[in-house]
């Protein structure tokens, strides 16, 4: 019955796969290109509008800092605070950095410590998420989705628990959080450092550090006694079919510099990752025999495979013999299935860095009617039978010229 | 206390940039657009039943694997990272418009029996599939991806892929071999 219904149905799906194939217009790669170039003009006009505002930032927070050097807010103080505030620590005798026009005795900052509830509780405006993001990704009175599970749209969402520490040596506590913002299958993410404002209101201090094209994921961190922060980043999110193995890992040191953070400490760059290798793939031409008895014709092909380096690889894997037919001899008789980002690969010996193998591989010649000609592509695998990318990836393909 | 000035701070350290080896090879955008662009709307158009905006939603897959191509074309697979994409578009457009998409199937199903009955007839019997189901099928027989890859992009165990596959398929052939004309109707 299975078998009846998957034949009808697949036969069904091929009708309208036929029918409907000459309906579809691409807008074309053009149009693209068109999109996202107006997408990012209209992203750097918002950038530079916040330029703008930024030059007029010192007045306000040399305001501020008026306010912060007023009188102690006493028991019936003269800030008026909604929000219930924690008393300010005892002995802050802090030295902002950019402390510039009062000669009056520092008055402690207003404790910065937030508790998740309360970032949750509270809109917020938050620091410019990586410059193409949805529009849904919104930064001003944001109210956060507390995660996790499945979100219902791209919007903010605050990623675990706070963190607390005295980031910016004016003797109150401050609130690291790190936040995303769903970007197609992965997420955008930045680390945030929040205070309470003279009113007690909660404000961004700054941002830490936000993932971008060269830094994709933020996956740790933790703020230090000495308050300095360390970040685990990678440098991509695994998404789709990207093996959790896939990203490079490392720990960056960020601190305060008096105007924002900046790192201090640990790797600046990622660079060529040091597991990858380089393999080049060459094949003969597909050699079919006659058809036998039955009709059947096997074809051979001998691939050379050379390792470019740096990195030995421990088994190479060949995959793409379901363009050819189905294998049936040669080096193909002694290989091992095992999964790959695509069809299943046939692995086989070791290659170190600056090896050549060849193998002859024999199949039935039986190429399915559609797709283009026969390919074959090797593949790096570690000993745990992890695959690997290639550093230079269109030299691990080769398309098979068929004679015979 | 502000964040307008931080813009700048999302970039990274200007030697970071500066000094980076040569990346490894990319793949061709292009390529990939022509090479899937319309086998990704067909298999949108199956699953929400309208060409028209499956390829809106395969173009927007598309610029927003553009405007990250640094980072995307180095994934294994960027197929993959557009298909999800799309898909997951796809996803959030129909829950809003599956009402409305309903309500247009029936009209086709009254009044537009149409000159290619068993493309309405695929189409009809698709929308009354559970989307789960429906995503399966449309993945399997349109996509050609297998059950495996299916679990990956779907986020479910394999187990549950091939129980989707199984009753969309029944629920499908059932109602594709009672209906070779548009007739079939709730």
């Amino acid at each position: 019955m299975t078998e009846i219904e998957d034949l009808l149905v697949s036969g069904e799906f091929a009708a309208y796969r036929k029918a409907l194939l000459p309906a579809v217009h691409p807008a074309g790669a053009d149009a693209v290109r068109a999109t996202v170039r107006h997408r990012r003009r209209r992203a750097a006009v918002v950038s530079a509008a916040a330029v703008v505002l930024a030059v007029a930032i010192p007045v306000a927070a040399n305001a501020a800092l008026h306010e912060r050097s007023g009188p102690l807010p006493g028991p019936a103080g003269p800030t008026p605070s909604a929000v219930t505030q924690t008393p300010p620590p005892a002995t802050p005798t802090p030295t902002p950095s950019s402390t510039p026009t009062t000669a009056s005795p520092t008055p402690a900052a207003p404790d910065g410590r937030i508790s998740r509830a309360q970032l949750l509780a509270t809109r917020l405006d938050l620091p410019a998420w990586s410059w193409y993001v949805p529009e849904t990704c919104t930064t001003k009175k944001v109210r956060l989705d507390p995660g996790p599970g499945p979100i219902r749209a791209a919007v903010p969402v605050l990623l675990g628990e706070p963190s607390h520490g005295e980031l910016d040596g004016d003797g109150a506590a401050k609130t690291v959080a790190l936040l995303g913002c769903r970007l197609g299958e992965i997420q955008a993410k930045q680390l945030v450092a929040f205070e309470r404002d003279a009113a007690g209101q909660i404000t961004a201090l700054g941002q830490i550090v936000g993932t971008h094209d060269e830094l994709g994921d933020i996956t740790a961190f933790s703020v230090q006694a000495d308050g300095k922060i360390r970040v685990r980043v990678a440098d991509i999110q695994p998404c789709c079919d990207t093996p959790e193995w896939a990203p490079q890992r490392q720990w960056r040191t960020y601190a305060w510099t008096g105007d924002r953070f900046d790192q201090i400490a640990g790797p600046r760059k990622f660079g060529v990752d040091p597991r990858l290798t380089n393999l080049t793939l060459r094949a003969s031409d597909l050699v079919v025999g006659p058809p036998d008895a039955e009709g059947r014709r096997i074809g051979s092909v001998t691939v050379t495979v050379v390792n470019k380096g740096p990195v030995d690889v421990p088994q190479l894997g060949f995959t793409g013999f379901y363009s050819i037919g189905e294998p049936s001899g040669g080096d193909l008789a002694r290989c091992r299935a095992v999964r790959s980002d695509g069809p299943d690969a046939c692995v086989l010996d070791g290659l170190p860095a600056g090896g050549r193998k060849a193998y002859t591989f024999q199949l039935l010649f039986d190429p399915p009617s559609t797709g283009g000609p026969p390919t074959l592509r090797v593949i790096h695998y570690d000993s745990q039978e992890r695959y690997w990318r290639d550093l230079k990836p269109k030299d691990n393909v080769v398309e098979l010229h068929t004679v015979g | 206390m502000t964040m307008t000035r931080e813009p700048r701070l999302g970039e990274p350290p200007p030697e970071a940039t500066a000094d980076w080896p040569e990346p490894p090879e990319e793949i061709d955008f292009d390529g990939l657009y022509h090479a899937h662009f319309r086998s990704l709307a067909l298999q949108l158009a199956a699953y929400c039943g309208d060409l028209s905006q499956a390829q809106d939603l395969v173009q927007e897959a598309f610029c927003r694997a553009f405007a990250r191509w640094s980072r995307v074309s180095r994934y294994d697979d960027p197929l993959a990272w557009v298909r999800r994409v799309a898909w997951n578009l796809a996803t959030s457009r129909w829950r809003r418009l599956r009402t409305a998409q309903s309500w247009l199937h029936r009209q086709r199903e009254e009044h537009v029996p149409g000159p290619d009955p068993d493309r309405v007839a695929l189409t009809v019997a698709l929308a009354k599939l559970p989307a789960s189901q429906r995503r399966a099928v449309v993945l399997h027989y349109l996509a050609d991806l297998s059950v495996m890859q299916i679990a990956e992009q779907e986020g479910v165990p394999e187990g549950t892929v091939k129980s989707w596959l199984h009753r969309g398929r029944a629920a499908l052939a059932v109602q594709l071999a009672g209906t070779n004309e548009v007739t079939d109707h709730d």
